[in-house]
């Protein structure tokens, strides 16, 4: 399993293609003022918010959206620790 | 509103605007001119022929607005890919557009001119020559960018070689009937190279047999080869492009460039059929131009709409 920011892009991939990588970046340097490649755990669900929110704007979609949103969640949950909480999705 | 975004904004309005008073100046070259003897020949008077003008005219303004409009939503698009796989492929993709939307204007431009000198022979055969190749020229260099731009985007993911197998035989079909149909037309076109009065019923080419077949025939049987293997590629990309919210998006360029491709081999095929309209009403003739201009503005909003959509992932 790659990294947070790999995986993120491998999802992603599924629903924009050739423009997921591009979009990834943007968001997390724009929205969370990292670069890709220091993207940590704990920075995946403000993430997965801010996709879900671009994603809307492109698409009326939202069955679609939401599955990507959980299974970005998702990158976080099963990246954490056994005894760890799971994250509170609002 | 982004500043940056401001200026792209204005800068196609600007182009559009640009585009606005350029025909309005071709329109007034247009009218101006005298009514020409293929006009007369329906029994046409001065005032009609104006009104005619008018009707084929607006439309024009409005195929030229959509397609320039496509052209720079594409290149808008290009710019945000700058240093990316698919960056060089939509840029020649956007050179081919380009080139398609100055063959809907250059042509035009240079009739214009035959049209003070409807006395002419020597203006009217030079002005027919040209436009049939200024007007190849613009397809071939349209069809094979669209062609190197759409291979290039297919090598940027990994395409379903079946559907490029089938494709492939399907477009040989294709070609074989085209081809037959093509110099049939051209052969069977009493009017190609001389007519009994030129400056009532143009010749189509106003050249030799030889000349049609090598300088013509062969050239536009290979752009109309290209341009089959520019949709078998966009198509096959469509199909297999990862992304399902980018695959819609594409899928209006898809539609967008499919028809305005076959419109363009569909236009070069009927020019070609010269001797099929010299008989027709002026209604019928009208009535295809219309329809023509209709479909091709709806290809080029289609492909607009594409390009809007694959910006508006790129500005999020």
């Amino acid at each position: 399993m790659g990294s947070y920011y790999e995986q993120i892009i491998v999802i992603t991939t599924d629903y924009l293609g050739p423009a997921a990588k591009r979009f990834v970046d943007r968001q997390i340097e724009r929205h969370l003022q990292k670069q890709p490649d220091d993207l940590q755990r704990s920075d995946i669900q403000s993430l997965a918010i801010r996709i879900r929110s671009g994603l809307l704007v492109l698409t009326h979609d939202e069955v679609s959206v939401e599955e990507a949103f959980r299974r970005i969640i998702s990158v976080g949950d099963l990246a954490m620790e056994p005894n760890s909480q799971p994250s509170v999705i609002s | 509103m982004d500043r940056f975004l401001f200026w792209r904004r204005y800068k196609i309005s600007g182009y559009l605007i640009a585009l606005f008073i350029f025909w309005l100046v071709y329109t007034g070259f247009s009218v101006m001119a005298p009514v020409s003897q293929t006009l007369a020949r329906y029994g046409v008077t001065t005032a009609q022929g104006n009104l005619i003008r008018a009707t084929v005219l607006v439309p024009s303004l409005i195929i030229w607005l959509a397609s320039l409009f496509a052209v720079l939503r594409f290149y808008k698009y290009t710019s945000f890919l700058r240093g990316s796989a698919e960056g060089t492929a939509f840029k020649k993709i956007s050179f081919g557009l380009l080139m398609l939307f100055l063959n809907l204007i250059i042509p035009g431009v240079i009739n214009i001119v035959a049209s003070y000198y409807p006395d002419s022979l020597v203006i009217q055969k030079t002005i027919v020559i040209l436009r049939n190749y200024v007007s190849l020229v613009f397809y071939f260099t349209a069809f094979w960018n669209l062609y190197q731009g759409s291979t290039l985007l297919n090598k940027t993911i990994e395409t379903d070689n079946k559907f490029r197998t089938v494709g492939l035989k399907a477009l040989v079909i294709f070609m074989v009937g085209l081809t037959s149909a093509y110099v049939w037309a051209v052969f069977h076109n009493s009017h190609r190279t001389i007519t009994e009065n030129p400056l009532l019923v143009r010749p189509t080419y106003f050249l030799e047999d030889w000349l049609i077949v090598l300088t013509i025939v062969i050239p536009y049987l290979i752009t109309w080869t290209v341009g089959g293997l520019a949709i078998l590629n966009i198509r096959s990309f469509a199909m297999d492009v990862p992304g399902k919210i980018y695959r819609r998006s594409f899928n209006n360029i898809t539609y967008g460039l499919l028809t305005i491709i076959l419109l363009g081999i569909g236009l070069q095929l009927l020019t070609q059929a010269a001797t099929v309209f010299a008989d027709s009403s002026l209604k019928v003739i009208l009535l295809l131009v219309y329809l023509i201009i209709l479909i091709m503005a709806a290809g080029y909003l289609y492909l607009a709409r594409g390009a809007r959509q694959l910006t508006d992932i790129e500005e999020i």
